[in-house]
């Protein structure tokens, strides 16, 4: 007996039956055990499979607009606003001079001291890119779903629609920070890479990046074609109001772009869709019936409800650019008398704005600034007002800027019927914040610098500023010559006394002017772009 | 008929089993003074059966009278005696490693260590078991041939970071595959184990040993065992305490003593214009001439540590016991730092019947823990040597400052007492195993084991803290982890015509992981007694995330030896796992290796100085899979918009995402010479591909990176361990040791085309052909006619930075981080490690002594970068040496002209960090047993006192070098320990 067979002592044992079952029940698992899905989001291809997903991929589009996913250089973070949420209109005040910086935060923008590391340049860039990559999924996703069946053909051209304004949208922003404005020779200098396709694996990446950056020309022709075509398919109304894009959204945009362009009758004719030709002195838009408010604090007091917004980007409480980015937290005053703890007080209005003398002193959009409560008491915009929640919306459009675009085209055709319509424009949006004594009679002697201040008063801290020192670098009567100089802050006195109404102080910028010429008037692509990148790599602006 | 004839002959076979169940054999191992040696291992000759003794040297096993019975123990020789009742067995004092040992290396049954075919290293942990740290790793820095073991920081709950035979990926993790008691275990849950309850820890080495653990297994595996009861044992009862100190190593010395004093620093400050010499006056007069060393501050002395452990093991004639108990607090050397951690454990391994073995581990730690959260750049600690020394940290009556006045910033205990942060870790490690065995030579075995932690943290700034006053806030996390481990395997081991010896194993495993957490923090909250989330009524936020992974494998293992001198194995393993793109679920592994035990052979027979000689070749791959989850997906991750749920497509993913694949072949050669001294050399060379790296992309395309299977590293390198019996005789021993370790790195392949690759904001570059090198600004000097800084311009066009110019005709004064980085021909990683020491005794006196080194280690010592820059940081404190500055033509100085900025990011911040490190000291003294007996009911004492990084030598001039990473900065110290303990048995 060789084999010492064990097995017939224990085949007695009822032990056998619960060790077997034992072994038996420990090894089977599950059939797809390696198969598993992740718990908190969802695999790409469930996207596009029914309309209400589809509704969802849109929504998302809209909430990288708002919120993105801001990198500090060592990694993907938490979302700051960029791009649109808040970012936008943040940096475009501090690439401008009615705001002064007074933290480090902005200190790398605000004094052009970048480089192609610096994080709040380079994240502009890397999220502007990454919304376009969203945006292009919606498109393809929604046309796919259109031809497929899926969506009812109507639906799918407005979402498809969506995703093209957010995409010529963003690359106007792109235009406006890293090339030369159109006015350079009509658009003759480096654009930026116009991204159509979605990317939604490594294949689709290779495809993508052999993309070149074109010409800025080139770029402003994709842009008013997708607008076009925004414009054509988008409804007039949808039932989420000014945080979607509607019809009139892509009519509003193109009277900034053709601005930028100084395409003068470009303008007046999208600008007429909207109202503007409206001769009766006051202006309202037969498409989703915009308006002005009669009082300049409506838009911001009710910010998601406004019949003057045509197009926000909507935060909330749940889904904000957070204390590192949301408008309440970056451009308000630390404290104020009505609130002890409001923002964080890294921003102030420029004493030479605010004591300009274009600006008269009740005007009531001062209403819509604040003095902060504890030192240094400077004045800060209010019109970011929910510090708690950091709920308000990023105004993208408003039906002022169409009439303050439409009134500069006509005001610069000239002409009778066109000056006086010019006339107007203005009339409308300044009148309704300024006392009667200060209202216009009659035309001013040079309404276009008018017009031009009046943008620089009402759209305080919404970030109009650089686009519009960008468009007007060249231009032969009103140009501005490159990057303004700057007060810096410690220039500043703490007990606020350089803001007076009375005496109108002028301080002597310590920043000095940057001319259009130096390498700094543009950003640099980010460096991780370029190194990533060799086709931009050799197309990185001069001086970087 | 039939039945009858059935039942008898199963008559038969119980009979012959109750005959061949010879009793039990007991005894007791002692070395040459007639101490008792505790955990020595007793195998029975040519088997795999075996036991080891308990505290008291005693054990008892299943054998035969006169069957051949192997007895080895650390530090002592072998010996083979025949079984007989109540043996006294007398070991000789040999070497410090465990010649031959019983030990489970991959799966199945215990192998006897010669006859293994794998590379493995063995060291019992009776020598750590006294160390002061709370870390089982810390101790292993220097032991292991080829390990490199780095603790970066002096918190007391600092987890160990360690690596084999160099940087085995660019992408995924290197750190070694951990398995407790065959159960995989994660890095993290080893600080909340006892390294009192640890008997041995075995490093694999080579494909042979690691393949058959698959996809896990690139970098190697650990396998620590834990400690077991014996059967027929006596209750025993094991009770030590340690009580000591510890304070920071380095910081005082190398940086807060050498900054400028009050005196020194105002008198700077004056000179350099900025104070005028009546603001100066007027600070001396206002604080009183303080001259503050801010170290005293900022740092503790004497920070105390605690341990206590009892232990209770025994057994009967079919069961055996271990049960422990630990408590090991420490507080940090920075304020609010502090580890307070109770463990236990118990081990139960039961004989039901000759043919089924049970056994069940319970082990668990409970620990509460804070760390200190100011560190990097944060004048809090990591930069306060900043502060200056003419403000105080106390009023003129001596009492403590909240707000330092002057400094314009809150005291550190202020900070610890009113911003709080604390976790509490609940660890779990319960395993279980059943074995049958239906015929003999057949093993049937299912074990099950849990790798499960839950960590609660909670977090409170008060409401009273003065820095946000009436506006608290409060956070709460909860985090969950479970790992599941069940493996099932088959072993047949058999004898054929005496020469031939096979063994045969296959196996069936699966592991799923799930990770659950969720946070939420409010904050407002205006009364220190009402801090509760709900009473913050602002910012309030959630979050939530889970995670999961799973892995499913079959796996079989073929040994064959012919007349116990050539061995071979052949192992093979098929994984698949979640982790892997839908085209790439599964992939095979495979190892074969060799053994040759030449010392058997007859040439060899008759070479006396010749005691061993042992050589052994492998060859075979494994992988690495440790990345995230899901990265294989693209997937769409959710968000709120406007009110309404939003889907945003978050990563691009990659079917074809597959395991980064490694080939290994090692050479080993162990021989004993002279019988004094015992060599092991290891040579190996180690191909990495198909790496696991998350690819850059253009931003352009919408991603930044995408993980995938690119480019290919090898390491090549070779380790050895000497260990020399100087002294060995009847009342005294000195046993010294060394190991060496060398590694090259190359980074043979890249992605995209690419010939490098610089890693953003690092410092670190992979460039084809070289190792993982630091790139930075090269710096020339200062020129001494002008007084400005001066660097080398490096090349210009392509790949500049990863060449190296040094033209003293082409210089720049204008500084540009990455305009001038250049190839340092630094590499980041050390090539070099080891450790040396000796085990001594006299009588019953031991002095143990265990250094480390690491050679060709650098880092960017970031601190430098605000400690040498007085210009930039006008008003703060500075080092001394800054006084070294160009003033006047002809000037040969250090830094330049006071209108240069002093320190740039250059390469002057990269320093050598290499050091040498006395990692463990132990001396004690054994109660003789004489005394003891007296007694009547003690078995054993000893007292000892024992010290922890007592010294190191370092040109590193940041505090610690022992940090393992690219940077250091505000690192907070690796502590010097010292202690003293009691270790009684009864």
């Amino acid at each position: 007996m060789k084999h010492i067979f064990y097995i017939h002592h224990f085949l007695n044992r009822k032990y056998v039956l619960i060790v077997l079952s034992a072994v038996i029940l420990f090894v089977s698992c599950k059939k797809n055990f390696t198969e598993l899905n992740p718990l908190d989001s969802l695999s790409e291809g469930t996207a596009f499979s029914d309309p209400s997903k589809i509704e969802l991929v849109a929504n998302g589009m809209y909430q990288q607009a708002a919120v993105g996913v801001y990198d500090a250089g060592t990694g993907a973070g938490a979302g700051r606003g960029y791009p649109f949420g808040a970012a936008s209109i943040e940096q475009a005040e501090m690439r401008g001079e009615d705001m002064v910086n007074l933290q480090t935060f902005y200190a790398i923008t605000y004094e052009a001291t970048y480089n192609s590391a610096s994080a709040n340049n380079a994240n502009h860039w890397e999220q502007l890119y990454s919304l376009i990559n969203q945006a292009n999924v919606l498109i393809e996703g929604a046309s796919n779903a259109g031809k497929s069946g899926i969506l009812p053909a109507d639906v799918a051209d407005q979402y498809e629609g969506e995703g093209r304004f957010i995409r010529a949208l963003s690359h106007h922003e792109l235009l406006i920070h890293f090339c030369k404005p159109y006015a350079d020779n009509k658009g003759s200098g480096m654009g930026v890479p116009y991204r159509e396709k979605a990317v939604n694996s490594p294949a689709a990446v290779e495809e993508g990046a052999a993309m070149g950056r074109g010409t800025v020309a080139e770029a402003y022709t994709k842009i008013l074609a997708d607008l076009d075509w925004a414009e054509q398919k988008l409804p007039v109304n949808n039932s989420k109001g000014a945080a979607r894009v509607r019809k009139g959204a892509a009519i509003a945009l193109k009277t900034r772009i053709k601005l930028h362009m100084q395409d003068w009758a470009g303008v007046i004719t999208e600008g007429a869709k909207l109202g503007t030709d409206a001769t009766s002195g006051t202006f309202s838009s037969p498409i989703s019936g915009f308006i002005l408010e009669a009082d300049p604090e409506a838009p911001f007091k009710n910010y998601s409800s406004s019949k003057e917004s045509i197009f926000s980007i909507a935060n909330s409480a749940s889904s904000n650019g957070g204390v590192n980015g949301a408008l309440p937290a970056m451009l308000s005053a630390a404290s104020t008398a009505a609130s002890p703890n409001a923002g964080r007080g890294l921003v102030a209005i420029s004493p030479n704005f605010y004591n300009a003398s274009f600006w008269v002193t009740g005007d009531k959009r001062r209403n819509l600034l604040v003095q902060q409560a504890t030192d240094p008491k400077l004045w800060f915009t209010n019109k970011y007002w929910d510090y708690v929640n950091r709920a308000n919306w990023a105004p993208i459009i408003r039906y002022a800027e169409v009439l303050l675009n439409v009134a500069e085209a006509k005001a610069r055709v000239g002409g009778t019927a066109n000056l006086a319509s010019a006339f107007q424009l203005l009339n409308a949006v300044r009148n309704r914040s300024v006392p009667a004594a200060d209202k216009y009679t009659t035309e001013p002697s040079d309404l276009v610098l008018a017009i031009l201040n009046e943008r620089r008063i009402e759209f305080c801290a919404e970030g109009r500023r650089w686009p519009d020192i960008h468009r007007l670098v060249l231009d032969p009567v009103y140009k501005t010559n490159g990057i303004p100089a700057k007060i810096l802050s410690a220039q500043l006195k703490a007990d606020g006394s350089d803001y007076n109404l009375v005496t109108r102080p002028m301080l002597t910028p310590s920043k000095a002017a940057i001319p259009y010429t130096d390498y700094r008037f543009l950003w640099p692509i980010s460096s991780r772009e370029v190194s990533a990148n060799p086709v931009l790599r050799d197309q990185q602006n001069p001086g970087y | 008929m039939r039945k009858i004839a059935l039942l008898l002959a199963m008559f038969m076979a119980v009979s012959i089993i109750l005959f061949a169940q010879s009793g039990v054999i007991k005894g007791k191992i002692v070395d040459e003074q007639g101490n008792p040696i505790p955990y020595a291992s007793i195998t029975i000759a040519n088997t795999t059966t075996g036991v080891s003794s308990d505290e008291n040297g005693e054990f008892s096993i299943s054998a035969k009278i006169n069957q051949m019975l192997v007895f080895s123990a650390t530090g002592f020789q072998n010996k083979e005696v025949s079984a007989s009742q109540n043996m006294r067995v007398t070991l000789a004092r040999g070497s410090g490693v465990v010649e031959d040992e019983v030990v489970v290396v991959g799966y199945g049954s215990g192998r006897r260590l010669s006859s293994i075919v794998g590379t493995v290293d063995r060291i019992s942990a009776t020598k750590f078991k006294e160390r002061p740290a709370a870390s089982m790793v810390d101790g292993l820095q220097g032991q292991f041939p080829g390990l490199q073991v780095f603790t970066s920081s002096g918190e007391p709950s600092e987890t160990s970071s360690f690596r084999l035979h160099g940087v085995g990926s660019l992408g995924a993790s290197s750190t070694p595959l951990i398995i407790l008691d065959g159960i995989q275990v994660g890095n993290g849950s080893l600080v909340s184990l006892s390294p009192q309850d640890i008997e041995s820890y075995t490093l694999l080495k080579d494909a042979s040993s690691t393949s058959i653990y698959g996809a896990r297994a690139a970098n190697g595996v650990l396998v620590i065992t834990s400690k077991k009861g014996r059967f027929e044992m006596a209750p025993t009862i094991t009770f030590g305490v340690q009580y000591g100190v510890s304070n920071p190593i380095g910081v005082k010395e190398k940086i807060y003593d050498k900054m400028m004093n009050a005196e020194e620093l105002l008198d700077w400050q004056v000179k350099t214009g900025n104070k005028t010499q009546a603001q100066a006056d007027a600070i001396r007069t206002t604080y009183k001439n303080a001259n503050t060393n801010w170290y005293d501050v900022y740092y503790r002395k004497d920070a105390p540590y605690k341990q206590a452990n009892l232990a209770l093991s025994g057994g009967g004639k079919g069961s055996n016991y271990y049960i422990s108990g630990t408590y090991y607090k420490e507080d940090g050397s920075a304020w609010r730092s502090w580890y307070d951690r109770f463990t236990f454990r118990s081990n139960i391994n039961t004989i039901i019947t000759k043919w089924l073995k049970f056994g069940a581990t319970l082990s668990g730690g409970v620990d509460k823990r804070s760390t200190n959260p100011y560190g990097s750049n944060n004048t809090n600690r990591g930069l306060s040597p900043l502060r200056q020394p003419y403000f105080s940290p106390v009023d003129s009556t001596g009492k403590r400052y909240d707000f330092i006045p002057g400094v314009g910033a809150y005291h550190p205990q202020y900070l610890a007492e009113k911003v709080l942060s604390s976790g509490f870790n609940y660890q779990f490690n319960p395993n279980a195993y059943i074995e049958i065995t239906p015929i003999k030579g057949l093993t049937l075995r299912t074990q099950g084991g849990y790798d499960a932690y839950i960590y609660r943290s909670s977090g409170v700034t008060l409401p009273s803290y003065l820095g946000s006053l009436k506006n608290g806030n409060a956070s709460e996390s909860f985090d969950q982890g479970v790992q599941r481990t069940f493996t099932h395997t088959a072993e047949y081991g058999f004898n054929l015509k005496d020469d031939h010896d096979f063994s045969l194993l296959a196996g069936y495993e699966w592991i799923d992981y799930k990770n659950n957490n969720f946070s939420a923090s409010s904050a407002g909250q205006t009364d220190d007694r009402v801090i509760l989330l709900g009473a913050g009524p602002n910012n309030r936020s959630v979050g939530q995330g889970k995670t999961e992974y799973a892995y499913e494998s079959f796996f079989g293992r073929a040994t064959y030896s012919f007349v116990k001198k050539y061995y071979f194995d052949a192992s093979v393993r098929q994984d698949a796992s979640s982790r892997f793109g839908a085209n790439n679920k599964k992939a095979v592994f495979w190892s074969a290796g060799l053994m040759w035990a030449a010392k058997k052979e007859a040439f060899l027979q008759d070479v006396s100085w010749l005691d061993d000689l042992n050589i052994r070749f492998s060859y075979g791959t494994s992988g690495n899979s440790s990345i995230g989850d899901y990265q294989s997906q693209a997937l769409v991750g959710l968000n709120a918009y406007n009110g309404g749920t939003g889907w945003v497509l978050s990563s691009a993913g990659n079917p074809n995402l597959s395991w980064e694949e490694q080939a290994k072949s090692l050479l080993n050669i162990q021989a004993s010479v002279f019988r004094k001294v015992r060599m092991d050399l290891s040579i190996y060379n180690r191909d990495t591909k198909n790496q696991l790296v998350s690819v850059p992309q253009p931003y352009t395309v919408g991603f930044s990176a995408i993980t995938q299977n690119v480019g290919s590293l090898n390491n090549k390198g070779i380790d050895v361990r000497f260990d020399v019996d100087v002294i060995k005789n009847k009342i005294a021993f000195f046993s010294p040791y060394i190991t060496v370790a060398y590694n090259k790195n190359k980074i043979t392949e890249l992605f995209q085309g690419r010939d490098y690759w610089i890693i953003p904001n690092t410092g670190v570059a992979w460039v084809v052909g070289k190792p993982i090198t630091f790139i930075y600004p090269l710096w020339k000097g200062v020129n001494s006619e002008t007084g400005a800084p001066e660097w080398y311009l490096p090349e210009t066009g392509e790949g500049f930075e990863v060449k190296t110019q040094k033209d003293p005709s082409k210089v720049t004064s204008t500084f540009s981080a990455a305009g001038l980085q250049q190839n340092t021909g630094i590499q980041r990683y050390a090539p070099w490690s080891g450790g040396f020491g000796w085990q001594s005794g006299w009588k019953g006196f031991y002095f143990n002594v265990d250094f480390s080194f690491v050679q060709g280690k650098y880092m960017i010592n970031n601190d430098n970068y605000f400690f040498l820059n007085p210009n930039q940081f006008a008003g703060f404190n500075t080092k001394k040496e800054v006084t070294d500055y160009w003033q006047k033509p002809g000037d040969i100085t250090k830094y330049p002209a006071w209108k240069y900025q002093f320190m740039q990011f250059d390469d002057r911040l990269i320093e050598d960090a290499s050091f040498l490190r006395l990692k463990t000291l132990m001396f004690g003294y054994n109660l003789p047993s004489k005394l003891l007996n007296q007694t009547g009911f003690i078995k054993g004492a000893s007292i000892y006192v024992t010290g922890r990084n007592l010294f190191t030598s370092t040109k590193y001039t940041g505090p610690d070098p022992e940090v393992d990473s690219n940077l250091g900065l505000g690192t907070n110290p690796n502590t010097k320990n010292y202690g003293f303990g009691i270790n009684i048995q009864f």
